[in-house]
């Protein structure tokens, strides 16, 4: 009988097997994603998210005109069927640009926010689990970032780094935003290393730095998707505020907030120049928020049944 | 035979939540009379909490109150306005509950508390409210009461954050105390001091006492008499030594025998089979029909009367009679 | 007398934060790519003109050849005696800049402060209590709004309409109007143009300052409004759950007075730690909308020192800004010790 078992477990598919150990994870998420469905706000959020995703992803076929290139006789012009949203002072379709700003600024948001992820586990495990000074050096740095509001923090590193350019705000977003990350982790990686099971593990034989790691990754997937969808759109209006005040995108790259910034001379008479990019920031913003927001609530252990 | 001070009639209570009707109360009948202390006893989600919260006006959506009278002094309470239900409360019928530390605001001190719903039922000024509180902290053997006034509740212990909260109940000497499970979270030690303290208080107040409990050992020491509930339902009613001593319905009997009695040492604990019903589906007819090792056919079909099988002895059980609500 | 130590504490630790962020700008210093000798002197003309002996005393004043731990020492005495360096772009030090144009921030931003606690507490609170209604919904829908909204973008879009389309507000152009800057010029005082109106009952004055203020307060102050609305729409949410709510009611205390006493009272207390991460938003939040507005502040100049590459100048903003939200988490921290008696008895 214990052999049938055993043969069972080799010979049958990968995927099966997997799914029968993993049972009650896999109930997990299905709750989970059925809570999701429930909450108006976090569908209302993944919708708006997914229509801007899908908007930057598939922005080659959707763009009329080429977004870069100048167009001097046709500039200033307000919307009309060949340009639906008009023209900005050199001639670009506004149109075009705003649909293609959206992978510049999803871009900039999703490279920020891997990399802060990544840093943060990884300093943010081997503060929580070394502890002692090494712990209490982590805080006091992390509590200097925090005392300084982002933006002016994420201005100055870039002013500091001497360049103005799109690479240079990705980089001093990247600064002020990682610390986050790492407390969160730190966080979970102290409340893990006390769990009985730790202890239990541990007396198995397995390595305890190897345990901890698996257990705060699992723990924490679900309060870093949060932080990180909400730092999405944080990010992007970031990026938006420091292109429009000059430091980041330079005058012609079709990123939103710049586009405020080179329409904002002619706003009396071109109104449209200002209006739209607006208006994709908020929505793109907006849905992060919502599908954020929605997710911390479905996320709540306490909110689950 | 003077009039009841409490009467409650066939009180019907259901919670309209988003997985359906709870029929938290059935059909309620009791009374308590002056100078009593009533017990309600049953286990947990019986109703009892649901009975005190509806006499007092404390239900609240998606709660409410279909069915019944409550005539509290000769009035129907549930005819009232919530003006006129707000002037009862606090001072014709004050109550307190079962977790004294998260039961006070602590972001006021005791004295304020107390002080406060001195100066609105009794209309008095700030300075006399506080020399009253202090005089009620004194009547609940409160040490230092001085002190106590000023403090807030996060800094006493759950003893003294209790007698607080019976002082701010009996601050303006209501005729009708209902008492949630006053001292489920309290030490053994301090649990029989507070019962004390309540009924030499309740005597001296000339005050009623509705003691709402599942320890027995508490409805031994504090109630003249007791009524016994089971999912919404009283199901029998007598003086207290009566219940003890000769339990007639089946579920009573049961509870009886699940209590540990020290005098009786190698007698088995027995528990009763089955599970609390479900209140959105409840049991057809007699609620308590599918744990009775007495059942009947009669018992699935309704809901047995309450019967007066001796004076003062009340039971709704088919065993006994059979006479029911829709007969 | 606990009270007083909790104060003490917390005044205590602000000195290593206000440490660590004068480390930070330290840092910053030494990244910038320019020549500490070329901004020192205003220019590589000056440089290319000036003898070598000179350039070996500036070198040796800025203490360029000592190691990096001097340095630091160095800066920290310098920025404790108020030497932020100068700017080559106004040709100030830095310190007489920021301290003309602080007041201007600073009553803007208290303003909408204001503006935003009175507006987004009532409306918290009636969000609460007519949880589901049509009140409550638009709210929460005009806070997940705000909070979306980029704030330079709707300050242009405010100006396009109440400006030039609607004609109700001035011209957007600093804070008073030229011709009433020259005829009813307001007293310099304290620095805060509306209380020097006032106390030099300047009415005049007055008037066309609030009138400039109006709308970059809403501009500035419109995301604070969003945030503490819902915040202490929760707040309530929770608070009216609690136990202590139903002795009250229990009790029968009137309803008016179990929300705005008892209920209230609980749940401002996260909404007034929340109201320091705000300022942050606030001080954040000045840096465009100063600009858009022409508001002579640290933001606007800020803004002028990015475009022109004024590294003392960026850095003394930083500075400057990252102490005074440092002092604003301290007196929030304080405020969290008066209004919650349980903090302060740990």
């Amino acid at each position: 009988m214990k052999m049938d078992k055993k043969k069972e477990s080799t010979n049958g598919s990968w995927y099966r097997n997997w799914t029968n150990e993993h049972q009650a994870q896999i109930k997990d998420l299905k709750y989970t994603i059925h809570l999701f469905r429930q909450s108006k706000l976090a569908m209302g959020g993944f919708l708006l998210v997914l229509g801007v995703v899908l908007m930057s992803v598939f922005a080659p076929f959707l763009i009329t005109h080429d977004p870069y290139s100048l167009n001097l006789p046709e500039r200033g012009l307000p919307p009309s069927r060949e340009h639906l949203f008009g023209t900005d002072s050199n001639g670009m379709d506004i149109y075009s640009r705003c649909v293609w700003g959206g992978r510049i600024d999803l871009s900039v948001g999703f490279i920020i926010v891997f990399i802060s992820t990544a840093v943060g586990v990884v300093v943010g495990v081997t503060t929580g689990y070394m502890g002692g000074i090494i712990d209490e050096v982590f805080m006091r740095i992390t509590d200097m970032f925090f005392a300084i509001p982002s933006l002016i923090l994420a201005m100055a590193v870039s002013a500091a780094l001497g360049s103005r350019s799109l690479q240079t705000i990705m980089f001093s977003m990247l600064i002020v935003s990682w610390p986050g990350y790492a407390r969160l982790i730190r966080g979970n990686t102290l409340a893990v290393r006390e769990e009985p099971y730790i202890e239990a593990a541990k007396s198995l034989g397995a390595s305890s730095l190897y345990i901890i790691f698996k257990h705060v990754l699992l723990n924490a997937v679900a309060p870093v998707l949060v932080m990180a969808t909400m730092d999405l759109g944080s990010i992007m209006l970031l990026t938006a505020s420091l292109s429009f005040i000059g430091m980041g995108a330079q005058p012609g790259t079709p990123e939103w907030g710049r586009m405020i910034a080179d329409g904002r001379n002619f706003m009396r008479s071109s109104p449209w120049m200002i209006t739209f990019p607006g208006i994709f920031i908020m929505i793109s913003v907006l849905g992060f928020n919502l599908l954020g927001d929605g997710l911390r609530d479905v996320l709540d252990p306490r909110l689950r049944r | 035979m003077s009039e009841p001070l409490l009467s409650v009639k066939n009180l019907k209570t259901y919670f309209y939540t988003y997985e359906g009707v709870v029929k938290a109360l059935e059909g309620v009948n009791f009374k308590i009379d002056k100078n009593q202390i009533i017990g309600l006893v049953g286990e947990t989600a019986c109703g009892k909490s649901v009975t005190a919260l509806s006499i007092m006006g404390l239900i609240q959506d998606p709660g409410k109150i279909i069915d019944g009278e409550i005539f509290f002094d000769g009035v129907n309470l549930l005819k009232n306005s919530k003006d006129e239900m707000r002037q009862i409360r606090g001072k014709k019928i004050a109550m307190i509950f079962q977790e004294p530390m998260t039961s006070i605001n602590p972001m006021f001190t005791i004295g304020n508390q107390i002080a406060e719903i001195i100066m609105l039922h009794e209309k008095v000024g700030k300075k006399e409210a506080m020399g009253k509180a202090l005089e009620m902290l004194k009547s609940v053997k409160m040490s230092d009461p001085e002190e106590v006034l000023k403090k807030y509740p996060h800094e006493m212990s759950g003893g003294m954050r209790q007698r607080a909260m019976i002082a701010m109940a009996l601050s303006c000497h209501p005729q009708l105390l209902i008492a949630d499970e006053p001292t489920t979270f309290l030490d053994v030690t301090v649990q029989a001091q507070i019962l004390k303290l309540m009924k030499e208080l309740a005597q001296e107040i000339g005050a009623s006492v509705l003691m709402i409990t599942h320890d027995m050992g508490v409805v031994a020491q504090m109630c003249d008499e007791v009524n016994v509930m089971y999912a919404g339902l009283v199901i029998e009613s007598a003086k207290t030594r009566e219940i003890f001593h000769n339990p007639k319905h089946p579920y009573t009997t049961g509870l009886m025998k699940a209590v540990p009695k020290i005098v009786k040492t190698n007698v088995k604990l027995d528990s009763i089979p089955g599970t609390v019903p479900n209140l959105i589906t409840p049991p057809s007819g007699c609620r308590f029909h599918p744990r009775c090792s007495h059942v009947m056919d009669i018992c699935k079909e309704a809901i047995p009367k309450a019967v007066e099988i001796t004076p003062g002895h009340r039971v709704s059980c088919f065993l006994y009679s059979r006479r029911s609500d829709d007969v | 007398m606990k009270l007083r130590d909790y104060i003490l504490k917390r005044l205590l630790l602000t000195i290593p934060t206000i440490l660590g962020v004068m480390s930070i700008t330290f840092v910053l210093s030494h990244i910038i790519p320019a020549d500490p000798i070329v901004m020192w002197l205003g220019g590589p003309e000056a440089v290319r003109l000036a003898r070598p002996e000179v350039i070996a005393r500036i070198r040796d004043s800025l203490h360029l050849d000592d190691p990096l731990w001097i340095q630091y020492i160095f800066y920290i005495k310098a920025v404790l005696q108020g030497d932020l360096g100068m700017s080559p772009m106004t040709h100030n030090p830095v310190i007489v800049d920021l301290i003309r144009l602080l007041p201007a921030t600073i009553e803007l931003a208290l303003i909408s402060m204001m503006i935003a606690l009175i507006i987004g507490i009532v409306a918290g609170v009636m969000s609460a209590t007519h949880k589901d209604g049509l009140a409550d919904h638009a709210s929460r829908i005009f806070s997940l709004l705000g909070v979306a909204l980029p704030n330079f973008w709707l300050a242009l879009i405010l100006q396009l309409v109440f400006y030039y389309y609607l004609g109700w507000f001035p011209d957007p152009g600093g804070r008073m109007t030229d011709l009433t800057a020259w005829t009813h010029p307001v007293q310099r005082i304290t620095g805060f143009l509306l209380i020097d109106s006032v106390l030099t009952l300047n009415k005049v004055a007055f008037f066309d300052v609030a009138i400039h203020t109006i709308m970059p307060a809403i501009v500035l102050g419109y995301r604070s409004v969003a945030m503490i609305t819902r915040l202490t729409r929760s707040s309530m949410l929770e608070v009216l759950k609690q136990d202590y709510i139903r002795t009250a009611r229990a009790g029968g205390l009137k309803e008016k007075v179990i929300i705005y006493k008892h209920a209230l009272r609980n749940a401002l207390v996260p909404t007034v730690t929340t109201a320091g991460m705000t300022f942050s938003y606030l001080l954040s939040g000045s840096l465009a909308v100063e600009m858009v507005f022409y508001w002579p502040g640290i933001g606007w100049y800020s803004g002028q020192s990015i475009t022109m590459l004024d590294y003392p100048a960026i850095q003394g903003v930083t500075l400057v800004v990252g102490i005074i939200f440092v002092f604003m988490n301290l007196i929030v921290d304080l405020l969290y010790g008066v209004l919650d008696p349980r903090v302060r008895y740990e």
